[in-house]
């Protein structure tokens, strides 16, 4: 990445690896006078299990009797798992009788702020809320920024990991499907987005410091080991669900009810142009947060206060951009061109976007809105065409041609989403049949009408053909009715001569086999060749090659590389568990709910619990069979009538991100409640734990497993030189045809996948990239390389 | 799960015992056989007790098949039938409880499942014994660092030789210096047990 670049300006990138860049952003900080984000989540609102968990003194006797009489049962039928339940329960009980008494739920919090690794629920707390925005004081509404509001931030880089993420936290008002990481390695302007805490936690560096499984070639979540080092990557999430319309949602197929059907996400549809992978130039706009689960530390204050790392989540737009051969209609065969995709959503997944128009949010909305700001992009050209060759000219008709323009002609082809993604699939089990598009808002939602402004860039030399162009996004245009929108803009030269045209020559990419060396079951496994993205979902029994030819989404495809182009790949995955079947479950068997402790009226409800003190009993059933203290039920009666209204009694209801999981002052905490503690708010989220600890299934089922990643691996200031490396130069590829003297070459790419390990206890993925390391599976590529 | 076969230094005549039993014999089928006729069979009932440091729980659990369940003790009973789940506190009035307990079990019982949770368990063939005037083969299971903890648990497991049917388990572990015991004896296997919901 050329760090020379400006607010208003970037060189045109010979290598083109650098295809774009945002221009007078108002988040750029030119003169890097922007501070840093403090890392201080818990100041924002993030949750600490250490003293946030409300040790309510619910006797939570169900919940404990649930667990034992699951081990019973599981122990009387299958006697060989009883050592790995004992493990988990009796951690748990342990941990109970060592505090001396029966109050489950404050031994929980205790257990869930020292034992947190290896325990999901661990997280749990932590991901009430799993996300706060940066600079807000407490839980608002007040921001300790200049601006003294919630600014939407910005972030432009190289992309140093790009995955579809497989252990998300389950539950919907989290993650309407699987959020989609892109880590990003900011360019200088917005270095100051990596926060003082996009650093590997005390568990992390256990894992990663010397001597250990994981040495120091591991990569944490592109986290750093010290702040201020720009060679670490910031990640942003976007829930693919929040376009997209999770497969849970389809009709039960009666011949396989469980099986997976569909595609998981939109960017794995042959009709969606392309998406971004690893070493890809990469932008992106949303709500500027730190993701509370990771923290230095589980104290709130003092000076060891824990410090979590920032993102963009969830992303509102994001660009991205391609160099491939493209067919445009002037042409009579592809030429080199530059392909700019901008893509923007309404829709975020635990919080959306609001309208510009909207005089105050709304329940699920943050306070970015989705259309009140243009975007202006410096889009570079491909190499213009040479204007040399030989023109007859004189008198017609005596001659052909009577005057020569030498001036070569830019095309433009302007695409709009969802471009070639039907509205209707055929069903994969059964072709004649129409199925709904599973991945995809209705077509109806995304707005085509907005026209990007494409302006050419005068070049600074007088007589040199221009070689980039201006972009303009007006977002500020898209109707409110729309919730996305989304613009491929293809620039390339016409190619009166063909000379463009032979550069660009034909690959035919024949993904062979892949053979998995450790794990079997279910596995789910995508690919990507140069931006574009193929799914396989795989049943593996051994270590067998499996051909991915056959399959159904079989990435058999043809790509027309330009002759100063790159093929590169890189593919991960995962091992679907349990935890993955609840995932694929509708949306709302995923709703999270809350409340209803006691289904009576306020009235009836004191009077129990003066009848439950009149027979001198110090403890009330509610209504899921759980013994309350009589005393804690009359600590909650005081709470004030919202409290009572929302948890105590009336109907069990949806868990809501804004009420219950991350609940936002409507006004400013008076002075004189700073640093008190909102005993609402603690009740409301502890809560909110305590229904997510019940849901056990999810809890005891098997966490999906990532699969190892095939990645492109040098960096974009080291390219590559040989044809058999990841990325693979086109040049090499053509040397060697041309040497050969054949019209085809046929090149075959054996990649190795590194072991991956989940490190920490913030459920973190590390990759191991030494080359000595564990390996998870290799992938048989074949390349078919011939001219066009 | 790996199946180890260890030499040990029986008496003679148990060794000969041993052997005019299992001769010819695979003796991890034998075990597989046992764990794939507990999940087959129509019903039974489990005394189950556990010493957890000085305290003591004792549970008898009945089983109908597929999925049904009665578990007694000394605080409460709770019935599983298939999706629902019923509880009462002893002396109290019994309580549907809101919660699919049956589909949590339901996802152990998944091949997949059980492999995973048995990963690195070693599993050896002790000998024979005699229980109850039946001769038993009697195996050990070791499952160390279960789930990723520190635990360790070794289990010992009597399976009738006439039957092939599971009879008696004993598991021990030590959590955090707790140890823990837990004794469970099989019968009234293939009886003819009534589940009924409470309520």
């Amino acid at each position: 990445m050329d760090n020379t670049i400006g607010n208003d300006s970037k060189p045109w990138d010979k290598d083109h690896i650098q295809l774009f860049h945002r221009i007078n952003s108002d988040q750029f900080d030119g003169d890097k006078s922007h501070k840093p984000a403090s890392g201080k989540g818990y100041d924002c609102g993030c949750r600490s299990p250490k003293s946030d968990f409300s040790p309510a003194g619910i006797t939570s006797s169900l919940a404990s009797a649930l667990v034992g009489v699951v081990f019973d049962a599981l122990l009387a039928l299958i006697p060989v798992v009883g050592p790995a339940l004992l493990a988990l329960k009796e951690t748990v009980l342990t941990v109970l009788h060592a505090e001396g008494g029966p109050d489950f739920e404050k031994a929980l919090g205790e257990l869930l702020a020292r034992e947190g690794e290896g325990f999901l629920f661990g997280n749990f707390l932590r991901s009430i809320p799993a996300w706060v925005p940066v600079d807000r004081d407490g839980y608002g509404p007040k921001f300790n920024n200049p601006e003294g509001k919630e600014v939407e931030r910005e972030v432009e880089g190289i992309l140093t990991r790009s995955f579809q993420t497989s252990r998300d936290m389950p539950f919907f008002q989290w993650s309407h499907w699987y959020h989609w990481s892109f880590q990003v390695r900011p360019i200088d302007g917005y270095g100051y987005m990596l926060g003082e805490g996009n650093i590997r936690n005390q568990s992390e560096r256990d894992k990663t410091d010397s001597p250990s499984d994981l040495e120091e070639a591991t990569d944490i979540n592109g986290l750093g080991r010290t702040t201020g080092n720009l060679l670490h990557s910031m990640e942003c999430l976007i829930d693919v669900g929040a376009f997209s319309k999770p497969p849970g949602d389809l009709p039960p197929d009666p011949r396989d009810p469980k099986g997976f059907r569909g595609i998981p996400g939109i960017m794995f549809h042959p009709g969606w142009p392309f998406w971004p992978m690893t070493s890809d130039c990469f932008w992106a706009t949303g709500r500027w947060v730190y993701a509370c689960t990771h923290s230095t530390s589980l104290d709130k204050e003092g000076e060891n206060a824990g410090l979590m790392p920032t993102q963009l989540n969830p992303c509102k737009a994001i660009a991205f951009a391609s160099y491939e051969g493209f067919k445009f209609d002037e042409n009579d065969k592809l030429v080199p061109a530059v392909r700019f995709l901008f893509f923007a959503c309404r829709k975020g997944g635990y919080l959306n976007f609001g309208d510009k128009a909207d005089t105050e949010e709304k329940e699920d909305t943050c306070s970015v809105k989705f259309n009140d700001k243009d975007y202006e992009f410096i889009v570079d050209l491909p190499e213009p065409p040479n204007a040399a060759g030989a023109w007859p000219i004189g008198h017609t008709p005596e001659f052909l041609l009577n005057t020569v323009v030498l001036r070569p002609h830019l095309l433009v082809k302007v695409e709009f989403a969802p471009f070639q993604v039907p509205q209707n699939l055929s069903d994969p089990l059964d072709p004649k049949r129409k199925i709904s598009n599973p991945f995809l808002l209705d077509s109806s939602a995304f707005d085509q009408s907005v026209q990007p402004i494409i302006e050419l860039l005068k070049p600074e030399a007088p007589g040199v053909v221009p070689n980039q162009v201006k972009v303009t996004i007006p977002l500020s245009k898209v109707d409110k009715s729309k919730d996305a929108y989304g613009v491929c803009i293809s620039l390339g030269w016409s190619d009166g001569d063909g000379n463009l045209a032979d550069r660009v020559k034909k690959v035919t990419v024949r993904f062979d086999n892949v053979r998995f060396l450790e794990k079997t079951g279910v596995l789910y496994f995508k690919i990507c060749l140069n931006s574009r993205w193929f799914y396989a979902p795989l049943q593996v029994q051994s270590k067998i090659p499996i051909p991915l030819t056959g399959n159904p989404s079989d990435p058999h495809l043809i790509f027309f590389v330009p002759d100063d182009a790159r093929i590169r790949i890189t593919s991960h995955g995962m091992k679907r568990n349990g935890y993955g079947e609840f995932f694929e479950k509708s949306d709302p068997d995923r709703t999270l709910h809350v409340g209803g402790i006691f289904r009576v009226s306020i009235g009836e409800l004191k009077k129990e619990v003066k009848e439950a003190i009149d027979h001198g009993s110090d403890v009330l059933q509610d209504a899921n069979g759980r013994f309350l203290k009589i005393d804690y039920v009359n600590d909650l009666l005081n709470l004030g009538p919202d409290f009572v209204n929302d948890f105590l009694t009336g109907e069990r209801k949806e868990v809501k991100w804004k009420t219950h999981v991350d609940p936002v002052n409507k006004k400013p905490v008076a002075a004189k409640d700073k640093g008190k503690i909102d005993t609402v708010n603690q009740e409301t989220g502890s809560a909110v734990a305590r229904e997510m600890f019940v849901l056990l299934p999810v809890i005891l089922a098997n966490l999906n497993e990532p699969l190892g990643m095939v990645e492109p691996v040098s960096s974009s200031t080291q390219p590559s030189t040989t044809f058999d490396s990841n990325p693979t130069p086109m040049a090499a590829l053509i040397k060697k045809l041309k040497d050969g003297g054949q019209k085809q070459l046929v090149v075959e790419l054996n990649s190795t996948a590194a072991h991956i390990e989940v490190a920490g206890d913030a459920d973190m993925l590390a990759f191991n990239n030494r080359i000595a390391g564990p390996k998870d599976y290799g992938l048989k590529c074949v390349l078919t390389v011939e001219s066009q | 799960m790996r199946f180890i076969l260890l030499e040990k230094n029986f008496s003679p005549w148990f060794l000969a015992e041993v052997m005019r039993i299992v001769a010819g014999r695979d003796q991890a089928e034998i075990f597989t056989k046992a764990l794939s006729a507990q999940l087959a069979a129509k019903s039974f009932r489990v005394r189950m007790e556990t010493v957890r440091g000085s305290e003591r729980s004792v549970r008898l659990l009945e089983h109908v098949s597929p999925q049904c369940f009665r578990v007694v003790s000394d605080t409460d009973e709770m019935i599983i039938m298939d999706h629902s789940t019923f509880r009462r506190v002893t002396g109290r009035a019994w309580q549907r409880i809101p919660f699919d307990v049956g589909s949590v079990i339901g996802q152990f019982l998944n091949p997949n499942v059980i492999e995973e949770l048995t990963q690195g368990t070693a599993v050896t063939f002790n000998g024979t014994e005699m229980l109850d005037e039946q001769l038993m083969l009697v195996f050990q299971s070791i499952h160390p660092k279960a789930l990723g903890t520190d635990i360790t648990t070794i289990s010992k497991i009597w399976i009738s030789e006439e039957t092939g049917l599971l009879c008696r388990l004993e598991m021990e572990s030590e959590v955090k210096g707790i140890q823990t015991r837990t004794v469970s004896v099989y019968f009234d296997y293939n009886a003819d047990i009534q589940i009924e919901p409470p309520v």
